[in-house]
């Protein structure tokens, strides 16, 4: 049976700055609003997090669900229409290590089966039929000559 | 333009991924990958009874993964190499999303 490993991304990039400045712009707000959304609120400790503010796009809520001081911080996020992010979000999962010079920073993001599918719904309909097919493809071909 | 994208999935990719979370189904696109079968022949050869494979073509059907075709009396089921073509390009534009926000927060940390 394969192994059916999370569908996921992974990008790095190098930066010529020490580790603290690196780590402030991944878990502050202002360091968030530096590169990222426009705005953020940052509550930072494991299970808090806050909003990140893309203007035009409207609010998404992130919640910090992995933090090691300066090696490691992962969000969950979604965009505040999910009424609780429970219900799904992608896990961004960023690593820093030392690199000659600078700070190397690597995001991994997975999790994009737990998203809410819009047109699940439709699908859903569609799945009864094609279930009820199925089962008379499978009795057709038992079937004898 | 704006490095600021704010996180957004296409909704395909969701389904896809979906589908493919699952250890079953990536069995039986791997065995679709190889040659076409039917649901008789991919419970001969894989350690799932036949109503189950019967549901986990269903979900790679409606996410456009497999398609079914008659053949005489047969209907043989076919993976459909374009869906995970499109879904590694949708990987990979998010891919080039990273690129481009990482590339902001670089410029970011080190011009402060």
């Amino acid at each position: 049976m394969t192994n059916a490993d999370p569908i996921s991304i992974t990008r790095s990039v190098d930066i010529r700055a020490p580790r603290a400045a690196v780590w402030a712009a991944l878990t502050t707000a202002d360091g968030l609003a530096s590169w990222f959304p426009q705005s953020a609120t940052m509550d930072l400790r494991l299970g808090g997090g806050g909003v990140m503010t893309f203007e035009g796009h409207g609010d998404y809520a992130f919640r910090i669900v992995e933090l090691s001081e300066p090696d490691v911080v992962a969000f969950v996020w979604a965009s505040a229409s999910l009424p609780d992010i429970n219900e799904g979000g992608t896990l961004a999962r960023f690593t820093l290590s030392d690199i000659p010079g600078g700070t190397r920073v690597t995001v991994v993001e997975s999790g994009f089966e737990k998203l809410p599918d819009p047109d699940a719904a439709a699908r859903g309909n569609e799945e009864g039929w094609e279930l009820e097919l199925g089962e008379l493809r499978d009795m057709l071909e038992g079937a004898p000559e | 333009m704006s490095a600021r994208t704010e996180p957004s999935v296409p909704s395909e990719l969701v389904a896809v991924c979906g589908a493919l979370s699952d250890e079953t189904r990536w069995a039986i696109l791997a065995e679709l990958g190889r040659s076409d079968a039917s649901a008789s022949g991919l419970a001969q050869r894989l350690p799932v009874s036949r109503q189950a494979i019967a549901k986990h073509l269903a979900v790679l059907q409606q996410t456009g993964l497999v398609e079914s075709r008659r053949v005489g009396r047969e209907v043989r089921y076919r993976a459909i190499g374009a869906t995970l073509s499109g879904t590694a390009r949708a990987l990979d534009r998010i891919g080039a999303e990273w690129d481009r926000r990482l590339a902001a927060l670089k410029r970011a940390v080190e011009g402060g």
